[in-house]
């Protein structure tokens, strides 16, 4: 009679492995256990807790921030463009006349390069002495310029 | 004392604190070792079994009559234990494997761990398993439940519960012999 041989043994067969439990816990622990949850439980529901949705909690302080940054930089903004009209009106007319004689710049060049979103146009263009068409013939025939400018 | 009476009484404003602490007595040991089983170290599980029965205790009036409570409340420490493991594997951005390090770690270092060299490749072994696939090992293997009661608990089929088994079975077995 031949012998069956047995391939099972106890790692591959889990079954009969019989394992036992590996935990402990510290003495006496399931005896407060009760206690302490207990308390945890009528002092959460007493607390008085405002609760945000989870949604608002985190978009707040983010939605916060970014105001902050955009009127910082709106700040900025408007404080570095007074400044540069500070400083243009700072320099003496002559000055920026004899920088740009010497420059290589042309009429072209100077008119292309000019930022009219920048320039406050008011600065240049005066409307309340401005001529009405009428007014204007009249000064051209009294001062004969009609030849030179039309 | 039978279940739908401990409901009753933690429903009723007077006698709600007395059967809150009946019910905790009553299963707190249960769900401790379920919990402990997956997250393995003892003051993880603490916290974890503590806020399970607080969630008891603020949503008891949402318990369906028709359900079994210890399912239910099992059902709740089973969502926690996953919560928290997905949390851990997050914070610390570790993979899969670290965790299973980490908490392989703790079997070796805890003072709250004593077995036998068996039990304890065992344990070893059981950490190389998916989370959910290691939950379902822990109820149908240390715990004896039935498959359709983990199925209650897990909101997965019977049949995909089978497999999940015998999967983890063979992997475990093939794990202890190469150890």
């Amino acid at each position: 009679m031949s012998k069956k041989h047995n391939m099972e043994t106890p790692e591959n067969n889990i079954d009969k492995l019989k394992a036992k439990p590996v935990f402990k816990v510290p003495e006496k622990y399931f005896d407060q256990l009760a206690t302490e949850i207990q308390t945890k439980a009528i002092t959460s529901k007493n607390a008085s807790v405002i609760r945000f949705p989870l949604v608002l909690k985190y978009a707040f302080p983010v939605v916060l921030l970014t105001v902050a940054v955009v009127f910082w930089m709106q700040g900025n903004d408007v404080k570095s463009t007074k400044d540069i009209h500070e400083l243009l009106a700072d320099i003496p007319a002559d000055d920026i006349i004899e920088y740009l004689d010497e420059s290589d710049l042309s009429m072209t060049d100077i008119i292309d390069i000019l930022d009219t979103e920048v320039v406050d146009m008011e600065y240049y263009f005066d409307d309340s002495d401005s001529l009405s068409n009428e007014e204007l013939e009249l000064l051209l025939d009294d001062y004969d310029l009609t030849g030179e400018f039309l | 004392m039978e279940d739908q009476e401990l409901i009753e009484k933690i429903r009723q404003e007077e006698t709600r604190n007395y059967g809150f602490n009946l019910l905790v007595r009553k299963y707190q040991e249960r769900i401790y070792w379920h919990i402990r089983k997956m997250v393995i170290d003892h003051d993880d599980t603490d916290d974890i079994t503590q806020d399970v029965f607080v969630k008891v205790y603020r949503n008891i009036n949402k318990f369906r009559a028709d359900a079994q409570l210890y399912t239910w409340i099992y059902k709740i420490a089973t969502n926690e234990c996953l919560t928290f493991l997905n949390k851990k594997k997050r914070r610390f951005f570790l993979p899969i494997v670290d965790v299973e390090q980490e908490l392989s770690d703790k079997l070796d270092s805890s003072s709250h761990i004593d077995g036998d060299m068996v039990s304890m490749r065992l344990q070893r072994a059981l950490l190389t398993l998916p989370d959910k696939q290691r939950l379902v090992f822990n109820m149908k293997y240390f715990d004896e439940m039935k498959y359709q009661q983990i199925a209650e608990i897990t909101g997965t089929s019977v049949g995909a519960l089978k497999a999940s088994y015998h999967i983890a079975v063979k992997k475990i077995e093939g794990n202890l012999i190469l150890d």
